[in-house]
């Protein structure tokens, strides 16, 4: 006995036909039964089916720890269904804000995936590299940067199943180019070789928002490396090709990039009309890390005006609101800039805790092989020998020396770049 | 107690509460910061059907649910969680039909029934 196409039931259903082969097949008349059901629930509006799943996951997960979601979906056949991991995708997009959740809905995702395969209800390929692909960035933004990259592999192993295998892969290149620029890895030269190609494959196929993407992930990568006026030219247009989208959070992102660029290059006015832009588009979205940022931009680019006073709440806050969401990296920066405006603003300033801190937190994070991270640290040490000096500290002058000179025998010089703001006399 | 062992007005289960606590009309509006005037009005049903937030004050005074005192409240409720069982029975049959077939259901959801079409019949 042949099923007849189930939208094609459903019409004949619709159109009040008899249908005789629901009287001889069960699954259709079950399929049918449900599609009743459908139909009360949602009552003209198809997104009621789209809370009822909503609220069904909210049931099966209440009282469950993030961390244990994976194991108790998994252990629940029921549950593994396309339906359930698109659900928990689209929650880890609602959390962007918090990567350990986000992480942990992504890595249920991908257990039910696997799960799903293991018993033979195989998902769809677009759909694990979906999965793949976005746990990896939430491994990233939780800075498990070899996790991310393990999850990448497995996109890329998927996208080769795919008609549109050049696109993936483009995005693959994209996303791996994001992950180049972290802290703990900062590879930023296959960064922007991986973004250049990524942009013009994404380009070539019409995804016109990844390409920009892949130009601003470049010109992330030169600010970096502290190649400001380069960043700026490739940063500058995106802005306006993101607002003519409407894409607001990605135009706050190049506002604030181009921010930082000019607050680099001692152009204060602009940053701060920048910053104010892009904190203004993430207040929008409703980012508050994002926002964080943006207003600690602003506060930098304040500091550079001569209005400190002003600035200095502004950059208390903001770091503190970015340490509670432990992203360390952002929060060492920020230190950073600190310490160079209030030593630029009064030579007297009292920032050894300051820098005390971000040494500590450079040196203990992570494995210790991250470029960009032994540079903050080489900084937050510079600072704290020059504090000594000013203080008449030998001994701790020339300890702090000495630590820096032992953070890199053991390695290849760090490329040490002397901070912006810090032209004050010792 | 059973309040609802045999069906009782609002004003009858008030006053029922009340007087098993001991408690004057004044008592129970300063508890549950009402005017002794509309406990009064209550029980005596001269205010038949008090609103939300009066019944909400008095579920408080009485550390009961505002359902077991109303039973429009109770009526609510039983509403929503047969509504919610069905959204719940509605997942079910989605997970265990393809994404496809679901995806078929949802798109013809909003669809009116078409009245059924009548054989011509041919002269």
């Amino acid at each position: 006995m042949s099923c007849p196409d189930r939208g094609e039931l459903l019409d004949l259903v619709l159109a009040g036909e008899d249908v005789p082969h629901l009287r001889e097949c069960d699954d259709c008349a079950d399929y049918v039964e449900g599609f009743w059901l459908m139909r009360e629930v949602c009552k003209g509006r198809p997104e009621n089916f789209q809370l009822a799943l909503e609220e069904f996951v909210d049931e099966e997960l209440e009282g469950v720890p993030s961390k244990d979601w994976a194991a108790v979906l998994v252990a629940n056949g029921e549950l593994h269904h396309p339906l359930i991991i698109r659900e928990l995708l689209r929650r880890a997009q609602r959390v962007q804000e918090n990567p350990s959740v986000e992480v942990n809905l992504t890595s249920a995702a991908v257990a039910l995936c696997d799960a799903s395969m293991k018993a033979g209800a195989q998902p769809s390929a677009q759909l694990r590299f979906d999965v793949f692909k976005e746990h990896a960035m939430a491994l990233r933004a939780a800075n498990d940067l070899a996790g991310a990259l393990d999850a990448l592999v497995r996109a890329s192993a998927v996208a080769s199943e795919l008609e549109n295998r050049e696109q993936l892969d483009a995005i693959v290149a994209l996303c791996t180019a994001l992950t180049y620029t972290e802290a703990d890895l900062g590879k930023f030269d296959e960064a922007i070789a991986l973004a250049e190609r990524a942009e013009g494959v994404l380009e070539l196929c019409g995804d016109r928002r990844r390409a920009l993407m892949a130009r601003q992930t470049k010109a992330h990568a030169l600010a970096c490396m502290s190649r400001f006026a380069e960043a700026l030219a490739i940063a500058l247009p995106l802005a306006g090709e993101y607002d003519a989208m409407g894409s607001p959070f990605d135009a706050a992102n190049a506002h604030n990039l181009i921010a930082h660029c000019y607050a680099e290059i001692g152009t204060y006015d602009e940053a701060l009309g920048h910053a104010l832009v892009a904190q203004c588009g993430y207040e929008k979205v409703g980012n508050a890390i994002a926002v964080a940022r943006a207003s600690h931009t602003a506060a930098c680019a304040q500091a550079g005006l001569g209005h400190f006073d002003e600035a200095q709440p502004v950059f208390d806050q903001t770091a503190d609101i970015v340490f509670r969401a432990r992203d360390l990296d952002v929060w060492v920066l920020m230190r950073l800039d600190y310490i160079a405006a209030a030593l630029h603003h009064d030579p007297a300033a009292d920032v050894r805790a300051d820098a005390e801190g971000v040494a500590m937190v450079c040196l203990t994070l992570g494995d210790g092989d991250s470029t960009l991270r032994r540079r903050y640290a080489a900084e937050a040490l510079d600072y704290l020998r020059r504090l000594a000096r000013r203080d008449a500290l030998t001994v701790e002058a020339t300890h702090y020396v000495r630590h820096f000179v032992a953070l890199n025998a053991r390695r290849p010089p760090v490329r040490f770049t002397v901070p912006s703001l810090d032209n004050f006399v010792m | 107690m059973t309040l609802f062992a045999q069906p009782m007005t609002f004003g009858a289960l008030l006053r029922e509460l009340r007087l098993q606590r001991g408690w004057t009309q004044e008592q129970v509006a300063r508890f549950s910061g009402i005017t002794a005037n509309q406990v009064s009005n209550l029980e005596r049903e001269v205010t038949v059907l008090p609103n939300v937030e009066t019944v909400e004050r008095l579920a408080r005074a009485f550390e009961v649910d505002p359902e077991e005192l109303d039973v429009r409240l109770l009526a609510d409720r039983v509403e929503q969680e047969a509504r919610s069982l069905v959204r719940r029975k509605l997942i079910k049959w989605a997970l265990n039909v393809s994404e496809r077939d679901v995806a078929a259901a949802v798109a013809r959801a909003e669809e009116r029934p078409r009245p059924k079409r009548r054989k011509r019949r041919r002269r």
